[in-house]
């Protein structure tokens, strides 16, 4: 498939603000090149154009432009508008492109544009995309002993053939994430509570570790089955300092990397971002990225929309409470649904591998359903990182 | 405490301490990790970096610092791919990172992964234009694709755009140094080790570049100093024993390379020196396992196992030429060919009275003759060198092997004679700055001073630059004192007192 990007308008905002020696055009005597798409810093993969503008005094000026990818010309341009297809591949990879514009006179300016390698945790197998699907109804009771016929699978709108259903009741691999930052500090007794009892509800085959974070983010816990130690984490959390979620967030899909099966993030948090490393976008691509349930509760006044974006993407749910002391009841729900989930495995029908995000939606039988299952995923193929090693 | 946390805490049985013990403690353990990793990391000490920063990696999940130098010290420990895991994790946490950006290429770049090494050099590029170590990376990359004129003009690049950046002067050195470019490699080394004095890698590589020219006290000296900065890094130990191996101290060059065994038993330039002693006594299975230990190792760099692959294959050749030549000579059917072939194959072990024995027998002429002239002189056999290169020189008008006579005939303690045959050499080309050097030598030796200051200033009108220049320098500086200071001027007569 023929793919333009269109981040143009991101570059050129950016070339603004970069300093001088950031910007990737070089210029002399008026005569300047710079790749337009794709942008610094975007993921690429498949067929995609690269569009390169030059500026002249003129047209008549430009011999011709080069196209590299990774040092390798791939394209010879010799007219306006400057502009190739280069098919990068299914995997994910960072790649340097290269644009270099040649004056009549014989010499030559370039722009460089290295693009980004997104992590992909949970690659789609060829023919198989796994999905665990929870299903309430009109009062919000889980809806239990569903067969495969009440489900239908969409993909960008295409229906697509269930291969595998059960109820879900193999071990799970969670994340208990705390918010330890300074304003937990009188909510803290309820919170080791409540995180406690959450402990309780797993199943001697269930694995948890424990995500303490403020504006820093320490593991207190691996993964573990012993609840005593999970307990002695979670309550030992202290209040202080700022609040770094989406670090938080990033560490634990870290942790999770390399864990095959049904994996879980169970957030509590009472406020919103305000000293995380990551930004918003990369933890919502992250989440989109990987087959990772999260389950948000948030305390207070928090910011809802961001807890709820997380949340839906990945096929979890938010919950909002005001008060401390309605922890334990949400960690309670939590647990119920974790333990009334479906398992879809289906043939996906899509064959193009070309990074982009493929919509999935999943409907049950009854109208009166709500069911909640991930989003999409990365049409990427899989396999490890080149030059990584296998994630622990 | 609130009656609540209390509440909570009676009921998971659990003292009021030992609920604030496991966060508060995890959070010390990890900031002294950490220094720890960092210390150790420092003094080259890179297991014990890896072992401390794992540690502080797998509690401190957001400290760019913790990962950063985790990375480096996997790096330095050649655990290359898990240096990859560890530094995207830094680089997740801080893109703008200049050097984690460089360090990342440079861990893919090990592995051979050239074309995931490139983005990384490239955006620490655009974050800060002229960055000499992304420069030097591209160079290394360009190297990696055999594109050596692309790559000396990035070195050159990158020293340019700071002239302080040692490891630029330390890789073109390096570079050099494969090129056979002896002298030029040394000057950019020792320029390398001027800049950092303690600059570890460069001190290893100039003492291996002056193991080559056969420099041994400079070497010797250099690589110690690297020791004595980095006591537990186990490359220098193999470059020591690697220079000791060239100067024929196999005892010492044995230890050396045993002791980096024992710091890192996959060192593998210290298992292919255990090979090479194993081979040079004809021990070829023990070398070939010593390679083979080396090849265990999953930490090896692409270029690294190639090149033990390709000494495994010439160790198994050579085994199998002399188990066949041998025979064929035990049982008196070895032609002359054989007789040659098996005599290179003993000099090739550095067993030079054997091959002189061997060749000798085949009554050689041209070519051959001048190698058994070379294999008498590396016996010790100084007459029959200087016979054999004497009756070549005559008949062959060549002034190298003029040379070659005049350094026998010095052998044996016959100067005058040694430089009456310097003065045959210059006179079919005065230019030949080793007759220059070893004439003044000589002109030195019997006594004749004046003589020697004014062969040695000839030879470094030759011959300005090189190890060998600075040691006629040196030479000169002891046979000419400096002039005597200037007197200072007169004190001026007192100014007359007021009356």
């Amino acid at each position: 498939m023929r793919r333009t990007l269109r981040i143009a308008a991101l570059v050129l905002v950016a070339a603004g603000f970069l300093p001088a020696a950031a910007q990737d055009a070089t210029q002399r005597r008026g005569f300047s090149i710079r790749i337009t798409a794709p942008a610094a810093d975007e993921f690429v993969a498949g067929r995609t154009t690269i569009t390169a503008e030059v500026k002249a005094e003129r047209p008549a000026e430009v011999d011709r432009v080069e196209f590299l990818v990774n040092d390798k010309v791939v394209f010879v341009d010799r007219e306006a508008p400057y502009a190739c297809v280069y098919d990068f591949g299914e995997e994910s990879k960072a790649w340097v492109i290269r644009a270099l514009a040649y004056h009549v006179e014989g010499f030559s300016v370039s722009s460089v544009v290295v693009t980004r390698k997104i992590t992909i945790s949970a690659f789609e197998e060829v023919n198989r995309v796994l999905l665990w699907v929870t299903v309430t109804d009109k009062s919000d009771q889980l809806v239990s002993a569903l067969k495969r016929e009440d489900f239908q699978v969409f993909e960008d709108g295409a229906p697509q053939e269930i291969r595998e259903f059960t109820l879900e009741e193999r071990p799970i691999t969670m994340a208990i994430v705390l918010d330890s930052s300074g304003s937990m500090r009188d909510q803290l007794g309820d919170v080791h509570e409540a995180a406690a009892s959450f402990v309780e509800t797993l199943r001697p085959v269930d694995r948890a570790m424990v995500i303490d974070f403020d504006d820093k983010v320490f593991l207190l816990q691996d993964l573990t089955s012993d609840q005593a130690l999970l307990k002695e984490a979670v309550t030992s959390t202290e209040a202080l300092g700022s609040t770094a979620l989406y670090d938080a967030l990033h560490a634990a899909f870290r942790r999770f990397r390399g864990i095959e099966g049904r994996k879980a993030i169970v957030l509590l948090s009472d406020g919103d971002d305000s000293s995380s490393q990551f930004g918003y976008e990369r933890i919502l691509e992250e989440a989109k990225a990987g087959n990772v349930l999260i389950y948000c509760i948030g305390l207070g006044d928090v910011r809802k929309s961001v807890l709820k974006e997380f949340s839906e993407t990945t096929g979890g749910r938010a919950y909002f409470v005001s008060k401390a002391t309605e922890l334990k009841e949400t960690y309670q729900r939590i647990a119920e649904e974790l333990r009334l989930q479906y398992y879809i495995a289906y043939a996906t029908s899509n064959k193009v591998w070309d990074g982009r995000f493929v919509k999935l939606e999943v409907k049950g039988r009854h109208p009166d359903w709500t069911v909640r299952a991930r989003k999409g995923y990365f049409a990427v193929r899989g396999g490890a990182p080149p030059g990584a090693a296998p994630a622990k | 405490m609130r009656p609540r946390v209390l509440a909570a805490a009676l009921t998971l049985g659990l003292a009021t301490e030992a609920l604030a013990g496991r966060a508060s403690e995890i959070r010390k353990e990890a900031f002294k990790l950490l220094n720890e990793g960092v210390a150790a990391y420092n003094k080259g000490d890179y297991k014990a970096a890896v072992v401390a920063l794992s540690k502080a990696s797998d509690m401190s999940l957001n400290s760019f610092r913790t990962h950063y130098f985790l990375g480096l010290a996997l790096t330095g420990d050649r655990r290359y791919a898990e240096a990859v895991s560890a530094l995207s994790i830094a680089l997740d946490l801080d893109p703008a990172h200049l050097q984690a950006n460089v360090a990342s290429g440079d861990a893919l770049l090990a592995q051979g992964i050239v074309d995931e090494a490139s983005p990384f050099y490239y955006r620490a590029l655009k974050l800060r234009a002229e960055f000499p170590p992304a420069l030097d990376g591209l160079a290394r990359v360009a190297e990696a694709q055999a594109d050596d004129d692309k790559a000396i003009a990035l070195y050159e690049r990158a020293i340019a755009s700071d002239k302080g950046f040692a490891a630029g002067y330390m890789h073109l050195g390096d570079l050099y140094l494969r090129h056979g470019r002896l002298e030029d490699a040394v000057k950019l080394l020792v320029e390398a080790v001027t800049i950092r004095p303690d600059f570890g890698p460069g001190l290893d590589r100039l003492a291996a570049a002056y193991g080559r020219l056969g420099y041994s006290n400079e070497a010797v000296a250099t690589i110690r100093r690297a020791i004595e900065l980095e006591p537990r890094n186990a490359e220098h130990q193999a470059t020591l024993g690697h220079v000791l191996l060239g100067m024929g101290v196999d005892g010492g060059a044995t230890a050396a390379f045993r002791e980096a065994i024992a710091l890192d038993a996959g060192e593998p330039r210290a298992h292919e020196g255990l090979a090479e002693i194993a081979r040079r006594v004809g021990r070829y299975d023990d070398a070939v396992a010593e390679v083979d230990l080396a090849l265990a190792d999953t930490r090896l760099d692409r270029r690294t196992r190639e090149r033990l692959t390709a000494t495994r294959a010439t160790l198994h050749a050579e085994k199998t030429e002399a188990a066949a030549l041998e025979s064929r000579a035990a049982a008196g059917t070895a032609s002359t060919a054989d007789m040659a072939a098996l005599a290179a194959l003993f000099a090739g072990r550095g067993e030079w009275s054997r091959a002189a024995l061997l060749l000798e027998a085949t009554s050689p002429a041209g070519a051959a003759r001048e190698r058994l002239a070379f294999y008498y002189f590396r016996a010790g056999r100084f007459r029959e060198a200087h016979a054999a290169y004497a009756e070549l020189a005559r008949s062959g008008g060549r002034g190298d092997l003029e040379i070659n006579d005049g350094a026998a005939l010095a052998r044996l303690g016959s100067d005058a004679e040694a430089i009456q045959a310097y003065d045959r050499a210059l006179a079919i080309d005065g230019s030949q700055a080793r007759a220059l050097l070893f004439r003044a030598n000589a002109l030195l030796r019997l006594g004749r001073s004046d003589e020697a200051i004014g062969a040695y200033k000839r030879f470094l009108e030759v011959k300005p630059d090189g190890e060998s220049a600075e040691q006629a320098r040196r030479i000169l500086a002891l046979l000419t004192p400096a002039p005597a200071p200037k007197p200072p001027p007169a004190e001026p007569p007192p100014a007359p007192g007021k009356p």
